[in-house]
């Protein structure tokens, strides 16, 4: 059982190595393109085409939510926890317990939802206003984001009695 | 009844939900509550996340925070240390009063309060421990330091402020510049006559040759143009804030680079580092997203305004009852969360009151940067303690002291709006 667990885990890591560099690519680009977007608007009076659109529809969600299931692995929820950490060891298990599900059942239903709504869009012929891209394949990138962070968030419910979730780490592990 | 979710939203946060999912939640519960209709909340769930971020002026968040950890990686906040104490050196406490510059400083090109707090704690303790400072000057120093981060533009809880009650961004975060000063220039006075008062908190000082002086100057000169710039695009609106942060996130790439300063490792660290905190503050967005839908539905901030306006209060009565609420919650809470869980219900309050929008941000950023350092909690005063390794009783000790400068320049902004009013009253 611990061997499966620790290939599903390495075989995800792989997954989600991809999926931030991925990211990463995305943030690069914005940076540049909203840069040249602009530097080309002052100097040259002439935008680069489609520069607005496809930053907030394409680079902006992919930069988000490709990264959640690394950033979740560094403490990427915050929490209240003035309560929680005074109380006894078996209260605080129990206090973990219930947040770590509730944040489950929060990622559950958002990857049903935004499932749905990519479903809907990608047979929605939208393109953006300024180039024939269609909007429907960018809504598919929020679902991705939220099944990778829900797979992650289901192994780690094993790991809270040992106190290594990363639901309440602080920290990220080196990529 | 359409006031349950709110109850469940502060058991959720006190129980260790996450705030993100504690907002979502209550959110979620409050939609079905007031509309019965569980088809219309699962609505709003498949959209509330592709909207919320699908959002040009959002960017500006991600691009803010990219500048911000190219500056760290490059070594920024070391070089703006070590010049300031060359120039402070010789004044009694000069090395609290440098490091409350640098702080200033690097704020300027971070706009993060806790990453101030966590660079300035390891590179500024150890030095002002070797000329044997207190550790409750040292510490409060720092502190109250990193707070200015949050007023000196480009500051991301001013960006959250702009976005969640539709202000002027580039407004918000020009109006943060001169109660910034105000606030370092206090604060730099304070330590001064800290020391003057009790001199066993910082008991030598020395001088640094003029040459060291200005060589030290001349590592942080294409920082300082960079700050310069990214102040003048946003004070003459000659580009948006959006634009603003990707220019300042590649400009600052490049110095680092060629400067020989930011290897590729250290970029892509930057960068993934970007997306976590970007990740991080996204997913609370989402959250308030959906609990703004309950809010906007069941009509409580509508309520809340006519409740109180039925009070005929004196509206000075009402700000000041939000200051220290803001002040309060801020002790427990990082400065984010704060303003998306508490300006749904206190920004249509204090417009319908006549107050001006800007200079209620500039306010409610003093606050947090207040409660941030204050007893019991204070998340500022903790990363100082645990960083720096000082007894938190002593880096309270060092804030609460400190802190006279920041409730100075608060009561300042109270009686002459004017301070915050002023800059963005000149921008086109």
């Amino acid at each position: 059982m611990v061997t499966v667990l620790q290939s599903v885990d390495k075989w995800l890591w792989r997954c989600e190595l991809v999926l931030v560099y991925a990211s990463a690519l995305a943030a690069v680009v914005m940076m540049c393109l909203t840069s040249a977007d602009a530097l080309s608007r002052y100097l040259l009076n002439r935008p680069i085409m489609g520069a607005y659109e496809i930053t907030e529809k394409y680079l902006m969600v992919a930069t988000i939510f490709l990264g959640l299931s690394y950033a979740y692995r560094g403490g990427v929820f915050i929490r209240v926890t003035f309560l929680v950490d005074r109380l006894p060891t078996r209260m605080k298990l129990l206090a973990q317990y219930f947040a770590h599900l509730v944040s489950l059942l929060f990622c559950l239903i958002i990857l049903v939802a935004t499932t749905q709504q990519a479903v809907r869009g990608l047979s929605d012929d939208t393109t953006l206003s300024a180039l024939p891209l269609l909007v429907g394949p960018a809504y598919c990138l929020v679902p991705l984001g939220f099944l990778s962070l829900t797979v992650i968030m289901l192994i780690d419910l094993l790991r809270i009695r040992s106190g290594r979730s990363y639901l309440f780490r602080e920290e990220a592990p080196p990529a | 009844m359409a006031a349950i979710p709110l109850l469940v939203l502060v058991l959720a946060l006190v129980l260790g939900v996450p705030i993100a999912v504690a907002l979502a939640g209550a959110g979620m519960l409050g939609i079905y509550v007031v509309t019965g209709d569980f088809g219309k909340v699962m609505g709003i769930v498949s959209l509330a996340p592709f909207s919320t971020v699908a959002d040009y002026a959002l960017t500006t968040i991600p691009m803010f925070i990219l500048m911000a950890f190219f500056s760290a990686s490059s070594g920024l906040a070391r070089d703006l240390y070590t010049a300031a104490s060359n120039w402070c050196s010789h004044i009694k406490g000069g090395l609290a009063i440098a490091t409350v510059f640098a702080c200033g400083i690097f704020g300027a090109m971070s706009g993060a309060s806790t990453a101030a707090a966590s660079v300035m704690s390891k590179i500024a303790m150890p030095e002002m421990r070797r000329h044997g400072y207190s550790d409750e000057l040292a510490a409060g120093a720092i502190g109250i330091g990193a707070t200015l981060d949050i007023l000196i533009p480009p500051s991301i809880a001013m960006v959250i402020y702009g976005v969640a009650t539709q202000t002027s961004i580039g407004k918000l975060l020009i109006a943060g510049i001169i109660p910034g000063l105000i606030a370092g220039i206090l604060l730099a006075v304070m330590v001064y006559l800290w020391v003057v008062i009790s001199p066993k908190h910082a008991p030598t000082t020395y001088r640094v040759g003029r040459q060291e002086r200005w060589a030290s100057l001349v590592r942080i000169w294409p920082s300082l143009l960079l700050i310069f710039l990214v102040l003048v695009l946003l004070y003459t609106g000659i580009a948006t804030p959006t634009e603003v942060g990707a220019l300042g996130a590649l400009l600052a790439g490049i110095i680092g680079a060629v400067f020989g300063r930011l290897t590729l490792a250290d970029a892509l660290d930057a960068v993934k580092s970007t997306i976590r905190t970007s990740a991080m503050i996204f997913l609370i967005l989402i959250g308030a997203t959906i609990f703004g839908y309950y809010m906007a539905l069941s009509r409580i901030p509508q309520d809340m305004v006519s409740a109180v306006t039925a009070m005929d209060l004196n509206r000075w009565v009402v700000i000041i009852g939000i200051v220290v609420a803001y002040f309060i919650i801020s002790m427990f809470m990082d400065e984010i969360p704060l303003l998306l869980l508490t300006l749904q219900l206190t920004f249509p309050l204090i417009t319908s009151l006549g107050f001006d929008p800007i200079w209620f941000g500039v306010m409610s950023m003093m606050m947090v940067a207040m409660g941030l350092v204050f007893p019991p909690v204070g998340l500022i005063a903790f990363i100082v303690s645990a960083t720096a390794g000082v007894d938190l009783m002593k880096v309270y000790k060092g804030t609460s002291i400190l802190m006279i400068s920041m409730v100075i320049t608060t009561v300042l902004l109270m009686i002459f709006p004017q301070i915050a009013l002023w800059l963005p009253a000149t921008m086109r």
